[in-house]
């Protein structure tokens, strides 16, 4: 079972007689083990003969399953079935997809239709379709936000409701309760209110269910339905549940009466954890659950931080609450500091960036450290700090990754270029495609053909006549332009236009099928752009499959109508807008370039972490989110309080402390702040982290240093 | 290179067995190559939903679900209602009833010849998995492993018989069966795998199992898992049934002159009939949050 060494605890709790106790709650800081525990002992109730379908591994996201899911994947394991390893939405997803049709009429849907689930793209066209007369008719006031952060705040607000567990119907209330602020923005609220009220209308009267909605059914319909949840009970009898603060309160609930039945379980709790409080997670609710449990553990040893990181991290926390989060941990010294902590300054935003990356470049290339071990984190990371970085990082040739590929979907080239097809290819959309993306398509589709010449031909062959693109063949060209553009470019640029014409002669297909056709049947051929282009093929893929769930959930008949609706969203940003992971495998032996709640939600430590822009703002303050709530909507918030400036400092200290402590506990060896004087807009700016760092160092100036038996 | 920890199912060794590339690009490579199926993608799209409904009617029977809730729902389009109805008047027959298993997925590691461990279930490198229909099982007595077929046409018995999934079922229902078996190994004489065809109802296909097809499948799987893992070419050979080709979305990357095949051309291609087989919850794509 076990190749990893345990501590004589961990081998004590990993071993425990199935179901004595019958419920164990382990708790501690991260970087104790207690994953390690979770994953062995999961392996052990295979190897003691558990079987592997009664067992539920319980995570609050999917990144954080892949513990176990590696785990489930060893050769070693006992032959069997399969281990199901789920979030709440996972589970709720497979058991509406279960009992369908016997909750289907009680929670308003038709039955005998299937369930259409939505994603995130097609929720938000259908919220768009929504607040269309809204903001028509100015409802959204003085709340000045793109159309894309409106509605998907919105949504947000439904999703709250659903994983808090209040009816979505109290959402403007709750929020009209605790604003401070002018009463303008009570009738925004109240018009929040009617928008989710109406889309929720939608999405019953037309049986899709979004996120906030199959969470909802579950746990109002399915989970309450004897037999529903009596073939839960019996099918997952054994659990696992691991990082329960992040987890939200409907999940948390579950667990609660889950408990009472199960067999055995094993519930992990993050102390200093719940960064995801902003999208829900309810670290106090988890904490609740020990209560419920026959034994509580505590693991206090980090293996992760050296000591010094680890005093860092007390000394920091201090900071925050005048305490320190584990009394019988030491605060740092001065020699500890100076193990612990680096600054890395520059006047300028771009000097400091530029100091940061020679110093990495020291540390991979004069010490030998492994470019995986070393992630470079800020508040917030925009396409210009990573191109920076990245390009930086890529002439030196040492591997980096970011958290998300540099170009969304609807930016990828392949993509680009199927999208100006499209229009070309249905003249009866009346959307003509500008110059410059027809030239651009062209390259991209007709191998060897350059941008000048792409240029060239689109002035020539491209025109427009009543609101209609249209496209004139190579032959009718003059000689002397056929000769510049050259006779074999011409061929392939004359087969594109006669596979369009032959499919305009027929019925039009919908769009994703189109895409599909045209790829295989002229683009993936040699001499055209997509040929052996793998990476542009995925791309294509990706937004093939996107337009098909759109044409799944939208359900129109009108394949034009279907097609020019999806270009629209595209344009406006609602789909097509997701970044893609690379299709190929990131090398993860490189240097992480991360928003710091990507890099905790990944939860892999590192040696080295850069802060970057460490005297910013940004450090402890949320996203501007002006029709929704993180702190507001909870189960935490007392009814008819309004939220003030203290609320908000004091929200961002706690979830600052949360942050600076997940990251300190997920680093071994040294971390360094990114400083400059001049923020990227040219300003001074001085936040809260910084702060917290200048007192701490005064503290410790002051307290003599000990000495290193004092230390232990 | 097949990576360490890598799972094989009778799709993905059906594949290789059908095209060695194509279980290249598509496993090994995990190429995206987005063509249509089949030339009628829409009929193959409506074909796939239309299987998938029935699978999910079934999978919820067997799950408790009452009958007549889903009856509404089988009535509620026309060939989901005549397989329904064909199965309510003809269902297989003779099925064990005390363990009765819907849309189970049972692994077994694979070990390869040089390490000596055959058909142990050993060490190994790589794992097996089957995903069935449904189980139905005596402890102590016989074993179905039921698959439910909704195609246009009755695969015929040879045909099944040479399919990698006659043999792979059975034999990983052997090697990890024991768990519905009151931890005891369930032997292959006690194993019978059922075809059952929703538009052929009272024409099932049984095969039996036995310990010499089982030694047989041992060696055989493990010899053949060893070929791929051990393939030195950087690119697997094509096949040399071009007619597959016509069924493959990486016909456009493969060839220059091959054309897309129509669905009711398609006979009795694996690609087409596999398509069903590799659908399971695990497709349903994650919601983000
Ligand atoms: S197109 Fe033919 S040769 Fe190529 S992978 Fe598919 S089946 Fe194999």
């Amino acid at each position: 079972m076990a190749d990893i060494e345990l501590t004589p605890e961990q081998k004590s709790l990993v071993l425990m007689p199935v179901g004595e106790p019958r419920t164990v709650f382990l708790e501690g800081p991260a970087g104790c083990g207690k994953t390690t525990v979770a994953v062995q002992r999961l392996l052990y109730l295979l190897d003691v003969g558990v079987r592997a379908d009664h067992i539920l591994v319980w995570v609050p996201q999917r990144s954080l399953g892949w513990p176990y899911v590696e785990a489930l994947r060893r050769p070693t394991i006992p032959a069997g079935a399969r281990v199901d390893v789920l979030s709440v939405d996972g589970l709720a997803r497979r058991a509406l997809d279960l009992f369908w049709p016997v909750i289907a009429e009680r929670a308003g849907f038709n039955p005998t239709q299937e369930p259409r689930f939505l994603t995130l793209e097609t929720a938000q066209y259908y919220m768009d379709q929504v607040l269309e007369p809204f903001i028509r008719e100015g409802a959204f006031g003085d709340v000045t936000v793109s159309r894309n952060r409106l509605l998907s705040q919105i949504i947000d607000n439904l999703n709250k409701a659903a994983l808090v567990g209040f009816p979505h119907t109290e959402i403007g209330a709750r929020l009209i309760a605790a604003w401070n602020g002018p009463s303008s923005r009570e009738r925004v609220y109240e018009a929040v209110q009617r928008a989710a009220n109406a889309f929720r209308e939608y999405c019953l009267q037309h049986n899709l269910l979004d996120f906030s909605l199959q969470v909802e059914t579950f746990i109002r319909h399915v989970w309450p339905q004897s037999e529903c949840r009596a073939y839960l009970l019996r099918r997952y009898r054994h659990l696992i549940a691991d990082n329960l603060e992040e987890d939200i309160p409907v999940a948390h609930d579950l667990l609660r009466e889950w408990l009472e039945q199960a067999a055995s379980a094993l519930l992990v709790y993050d102390q200093d954890g719940g960064f995801r409080t902003y999208l829900g997670a309810d670290p106090e609710g988890a904490l609740a659950l020990g209560e419920r449990c026959d034994q509580r553990v505590i693991l206090d040893k980090p293996f992760v931080p050296s000591p010094a990181v680890q005093a860092l991290g007390n000394g920091l926390a201090k900071q925050a609450t005048g305490k320190r989060p584990h009394p019988a941990e030491p605060l740092p010294d001065a020699t500890q500091l100076e193990e612990a902590l680096r600054f890395v300054e520059g006047h300028f935003h771009t000097a400091m960036l530029h100091n940061v990356v020679e110093e990495v470049l020291h540390l991979v290339m004069d010490e030998g450290v492994a470019p995986g071990q070393i992630a470079i984190l800020a508040p917030f990371v925009d396409d210009a700090l990573r191109f920076t970085l990245m390009t930086e990082f890529e002439r030196h040739g040492v591997p980096v990754r970011s958290h998300r590929p540099s170009r969304a979907l609807r930016e990828e080239p392949a993509v680009r270029c199927l999208l100006t097809l499209a229009q070309l290819a249905h003249p009866q959309w009346e959307m003509c495609p500008p110059r410059n993306d027809v030239a651009q398509a062209l390259v991209q589709a007709i191998a060897g053909l350059d941008w000048v010449r792409a240029s060239y031909l689109t002035e020539i062959v491209y025109t427009t006549k009543e609101h209609r693109p249209h496209l004139y063949p190579f032959g009718q060209l003059q000689p002397e332009v056929q000769e510049r553009i050259t006779f074999s470019l011409g061929t392939r640029y004359g087969d594109l236009l006669r596979w369009m014409e032959a499919y305009m002669a027929a019925p039009p297909l919908p769009l994703d099928l189109f895409f599909s056709r045209l790829f295989d049947e002229l683009l993936a051929k040699p001499g055209y752009g997509f040929h052996n282009h793998y990476d542009a093929a995925a791309a294509a893929a990706h937004l093939i499959e996107s337009v098909r769930k759109f044409r799944w959930a939208l359900d129109v008949a009108d394949v034009d109508e279907l097609g020019k609706r999806y270009i629209r969203m595209v344009e406006g940003g609602v789909v097509a807008a997701q970044y893609l992971r690379g299709w190929r495998s990131a090398e993860q032996n490189a240097v992480f370039i991360a928003p710091a709640y990507t890099f905790l939600a990944e939860n892999r430590p590192v040696d080295y972490q850069f802060w970057l822009n460490a005297n910013s703002l940004s450090w402890g303050r949320r996203l501007y989110q002006p029709l929704t709530h993180p702190f507001v909507l909870t189960r935490h918030w007392p009814p008819g309080r309004r939220w003030d400036e203290e609320d908000e400092f004091q929200a961002g200290q706690t979830m600052l402390r949360r942050v600076v402590l997940g990251l300190l506990r997920r680093c071994r060896v040294r971390v360094y702040l990114g400083i400059s004087e001049l923020n990227p807009r040219g300003r001074e700016e001085r936040g809260p982290l910084l702060d917290w760092v200048q007192r701490m160092l005064r503290e410790v100036a002051l307290t003599p240093s000990p000495s290193p038996e004092d230390r232990g | 290179m097949v990576p360490e920890g890598f799972v094989f199912s009778q799709s993905s060794l059906q594949d290789y067995m059908d095209c060695p590339r194509r279980f290249q690009l598509r496993y090994l490579e995990q190429c995206l190559w987005p063509a249509p199926e089949t030339a009628d993608a829409l009929d193959f799209e409506r074909f796939m939903q239309r299987g998938q409904a029935f699978h999910r009617l079934l999978r919820q029977l067997y799950s408790g679900v009452p009958r007549e809730a889903l009856e509404a729902v089988a009535m509620a389009d026309p060939d989901l209602a005549r397989w329904w109805l064909n199965y309510r008047h003809a269902s297989p027959q003779d099925l064990p009833t005390a363990v009765q298993e819907a849309e189970v997925a049972l692994s077994v590691a694979i070990a390869l010849p040089e390490q000596g461990e055959r058909a142990e279930g050993g060490d190994g490198r790589f794992r097996l998995e089957a995903r069935y229909d449904l189980l139905a099982g005596e402890p102590g007595g016989r074993w179905v492993i039921v698959d439910w077929k909704t195609g246009q046409h009755r695969n015929s018995r040879a045909w099944l018989q040479q399919r990698l999934q006659t043999r792979i079922y059975p034999y990983v229902l052997v090697q990890a069966g024991a768990m519905f078996n009151q931890g005891e190994p369930i032997a292959p004489q006690q194993v019978e795998m059922l075809y059952w065809f929703a538009e052929f109802p009272a024409q099932p296909e049984r095969f039996s199992y036995s310990e010499e097809q089982f030694a047989a499948d041992a060696a055989f799987l493990a010899d053949l898992v060893y070929e791929i893992a051990r393939r030195p070419e950087e690119v697997f050979p094509k096949t040399e049934q071009r007619r597959l080709c016509r069924y493959c979305v990486y016909r456009s990357l493969c060839w220059t002159d091959v054309e897309a095949g129509l669905l009711a051309e398609a006979g009795e291609v694996e690609a087409v009939e596999a398509a069903l087989e590799d659908l399971d919850l695990e497709s349903i794509a994650p919601i983000p949050f």
